[in-house]
């Protein structure tokens, strides 16, 4: 039990459990399968694109661009399809445009060493001007059938997005913990300058975590254009970016860096969409939503705070 | 006869109207701890980092096992057996130990790419227990492991490269006095197993304990390399100190005041030491020890920059400050030693530094006062005799010595009764030097009590009514004025249970 505890997304799983037991006994609706294959279904683009924003937190850095790529990469999907593009051929592109935007974050991030909070606040701007420009304004629609598949089709008989999301995430956990790759990420977010002195090149990690973001919201975006079925270039992604970040953090992540799993960002987002969809299915205004939302991103740091400290009491000790 | 691990020959490095190091020759032999010893600024750290790959030097040689190598940066160093453990420890808090030691390491990995873990935590154990800290588990996270500990795994990394070299820069600074035992431990295991070490400290009693050889720095060049049987520790200090330094410092035309403005009772500087003293009006108390005295502590626990027990009494009223703003109500200024970090706000002038402390006193209701500020600003850049074209002039460009001037005016306009100054000319050039002496002069003679905790002895002998020496949180010596001179200064303060000490 003691050795539960100290695992690291130990307070955000008890706090998964406790909201799914409080859901289920007001509302009988909640725990059935209908409803959480619902959950997991609204959520698939967040979690994909959470996957990326925990390396970009784990750095110690932030982005605030990714609804942006997601819009200019779904609207740019609704384009290509528009003009006759085959619905595989125009997701592939899309998922190229996510990777060049992530490029020109990392760019300036990692190679000019320009502030992630400045850059990705201004091509948060740019990407959703560019999606609305090129979209003119209007409603992407009217996609052909091939391309439902993506959003809504079904492989082995399971949920087609709901595969891709569960690959990504199994390939990305393993990276983050056997690959030198995702350890330097983990390094350079914990100590800086110590990751430099071990020979790390922080700017290469770096580059190479905004461009993995941008392909994980290139797919991302492929999922939720097949999925919604239509695309406004001015709402689409709105407020993605604070939604994910807030996952992370929910799920132990530490905006210092060097803290934080993928396993505990998805439990964050399937948490976060459990109190969505159980404040709905209970009856409360979902005009509440988002306080409930801000509320619990506290109780869950306060209490991811008070787990460390509980762990770092006993420390052998201490300095003059 | 042996041959050396290492030859550093001819080795120089200038900086921009600097020389740095000139001309200094350095051998090590397998198996022997070297010391090198030298005053600050002597060029010791310079001629480590030359070694260690931070720095390339102007001239010389560097070989290693005989043969000529060029460091390009640390780890090119490291890899080719020369690692340095650094006073503050470079560790990632977040990762376990054993990664800590192979972090990025292309041998933990299998031929895919995937790091073996299992393998990582073996080899960091045995790592680990062969320089005796099997008691550290190595998948702990690093931030849960006490000092002692992160330094055996900072050694641990730097052997994890086949380290011939092991340079230890102040490892004892960081550890309470019981730790160092431990430390040198490891570090006779090490001796035993071959690896030279380069041991860097200011610390008589542990040179004499440890080192086989010791090499003496001194502005930049190579006194001497001694066998430690050869030399005492009198003839260390003065083969450190050389001849005595240049009058800097102002002549005392009055004593001192009798009454005592603060008195410090049973202060605590950690969970085990407790110091205390008085200071009289407008007397100058010097406070010195090497690094890891305490003397840092005092000024943030009278400052209230760090909480602890222990009594503080100001012209005779026992007082609480919790912090700065209360320091400040009660009449204690501080200049801190870090002036880029601490000291001044870059991109604001000169006027809107100097107001800073005083902010309240300076404005009418919610409003600033522009004529007092203006008539403030005047006054502090004329007795501080700052130098600008302006008092609207950003900080920025000042030379070193004028910010420092900056960051002392505006103490002064907030009228303190106490000036703490915490290495009040460090980085400042020589004549700007003479002209700070003369302003704490002065200032104490008006009636000022001042602190002054500096490393740097002659400073603290020239400038001081009385010198309190430091040693590990406890004082171990006090010196009258000019009773004290760099040699037994440096005794004192490095060694300090010597016949007739306080303790």
């Amino acid at each position: 039990m003691k050795r539960l505890l100290n695992v690291h997304e130990a307070p955000i799983i008890v706090f998964t459990i406790l909201v799914i037991v409080l859901f289920s006994i007001i509302s009988p609706d909640f725990f059935q399968f209908d409803n959480i294959r619902l959950i997991l279904d609204q959520n698939i683009s967040m979690f994909i694109v959470a996957i990326g924003m925990t390396m970009v937190i784990l750095l110690g850095g932030m982005d605030l661009s990714v609804g942006s790529v997601l819009a200019v990469t779904a609207t740019s999907v609704g384009l290509f399809l528009s003009h006759g593009i085959h619905p595989w051929i125009a997701a592939f592109m899309g998922i190229v445009i996510g990777v060049l935007c992530g490029m020109v974050n990392g760019y300036f991030i990692a190679v000019r060493k320009i502030p992630d909070i400045i850059v990705t606040l201004a091509t948060m701007y740019i990407f959703r001007g560019i999606a609305v420009g090129i979209s003119g304004g209007t409603w992407m629609t009217n996609f052909p059938d091939g391309f439902r598949y993506f959003g809504q089709g079904t492989l082995l008989g399971l949920s087609f997005p709901l595969l891709t999301a569960i690959l990504l995430i199994g390939i990305f956990i393993y990276l983050l913990k056997f690959t030198r790759m995702g350890r330097r990420i983990y390094a350079i977010g914990g100590n800086g300058s110590a990751a430099k002195l071990a020979g790390i090149s922080v700017a290469k990690s770096k580059f190479m975590v905004y461009v993995l973001t941008g392909l994980l919201v290139g797919v991302a975006s492929v999922i939720f254009a097949s999925k919604v079925g239509s695309v406004q270039a001015s709402t689409a992604g709105n407020s993605l970016s604070f939604e994910v970040m807030a996952a992370v953090l929910i799920g132990g992540g530490s905006i210092f860096g060097g803290i934080g799993t993928v396993a505990g960002t998805m439990l964050g987002v399937l948490f976060m969409g459990i109190i969505k969809n159980g404040l709905i299915i209970s009856k409360v205004s979902p005009f509440w939503v988002d306080a409930t939302t801000g509320f619990l991103i506290i109780l869950a740091i306060v209490i991811n705070t008070l787990q460390r400290i509980r762990q770092n009491k006993g420390k052998e000790g201490d300095l003059v | 006869m042996r041959h050396p691990v290492l030859t550093m020959e001819g080795i120089s490095k200038e900086f921009p109207g600097v020389k740095a190091l000139s001309d200094v020759n350095f051998e090590l032999y397998p198996g022997e701890v070297h010391a090198l010893m030298g005053e600050n600024g002597a060029g010791k750290s310079t001629l480590m980092k030359v070694l260690s790959g931070v720095y390339s030097a102007t001239q010389g040689k560097i070989k290693l096992k005989g043969k000529e190598v060029t460091f390009g940066n640390p780890l090119d160093a490291q890899r080719q057996g020369v690692s340095i453990i650094h006073q503050e420890f470079n560790l990632f808090s977040n990762l376990s130990a054993a990664e800590n030691i192979f972090i990025d390491r292309p041998e933990m990995t299998s031929r895919f790419g995937r790091i073996q873990w299992s393998k990582m935590f073996d080899e960091a154990q045995r790592l680990v227990d062969s320089i005796g800290g099997g008691e550290i588990d190595v998948r702990k996270e690093v931030r849960h492991l006490g000092v002692h500990s992160q330094q055996v795994i900072e050694i641990a990394k730097a052997l994890s490269f086949q380290a011939d070299v092991l340079i230890m820069d102040e490892p004892s600074a960081a550890l309470p006095e019981n730790e160092v035992k431990k430390m040198f431990e490891v570090v006779n295991r090490l001796r035993a197993q071959g690896v030279a070490i380069v041991y860097v400290s200011h610390r008589m009693k542990e040179i004499f304990e440890i080192a086989d050889k010791v090499t003496v720095l001194r502005d930049g060049t190579k006194i001497d390399t001694r066998s430690i049987d050869e030399v005492t520790e009198q003839s260390l200090i003065q083969m450190m100190v050389g001849k005595e330094v240049n009058q800097l410092y102002p002549v005392r035309k009055q004593e001192h005041g009798e009454k005592v403005v603060l008195q410090v009772n049973q202060l605590s500087l950690d969970s085990t030491h407790r110091i205390s003293f008085e200071l009289r009006r407008g007397e100058i108390l010097g406070l010195f020890g090497v690094p890891g005295s305490g003397s840092h502590t005092i000024a943030e626990r009278l400052f209230g920059l760090k909480r602890g027990t222990g009594e503080i009494i100001i012209n005779g009223t026992s007082v609480r400050i919790n912090s700065p703003n209360e320091a400040k109500a009660k009449r204690i200024a501080y200049v801190p030693p870090d002036r880029h970090r601490q000291g001044i706000i870059k991109p604001m002038s000169i006027r809107q530094n100097l107001s800073l402390p005083i902010l309240p006193e300076l404005s009418k209701g919610i409003v600033m006062d522009r004529a007092r500020i203006e008539q403030m600003s005047g006054e502090y850049m004329e007795k501080l005799r700052i130098k600008a074209p302006s008092d609207q002039q950003s900080v920025d460009f000042l030379s070193g010595g004028n910010q420092q001037k900056v960051v002392i005016g505006k103490w002064l306009a907030a009228k303190p009764e106490i000036l703490i100054l915490e290495e009040p000319t460090r980085g400042v050039d020589v004549g700007a030097k003479a002209e700070i002496y003369n302003i704490i002069h002065q200032l104490a003679e008006e009636g000022l009590s001042i602190l002054l905790i500096s490393s740097e002895m002659p400073e603290v002998i020239g400038l001081s009514d009385r010198i309190l020496v430091l040693y590990k949180g406890e004082v171990v010596h006090e010196f009258a004025h000019g009773e004290a001179d760099q040699e037994q200064l440096l005794q004192r303060a490095s060694h300090p249970r010597l016949e007739g000490g306080t303790v």
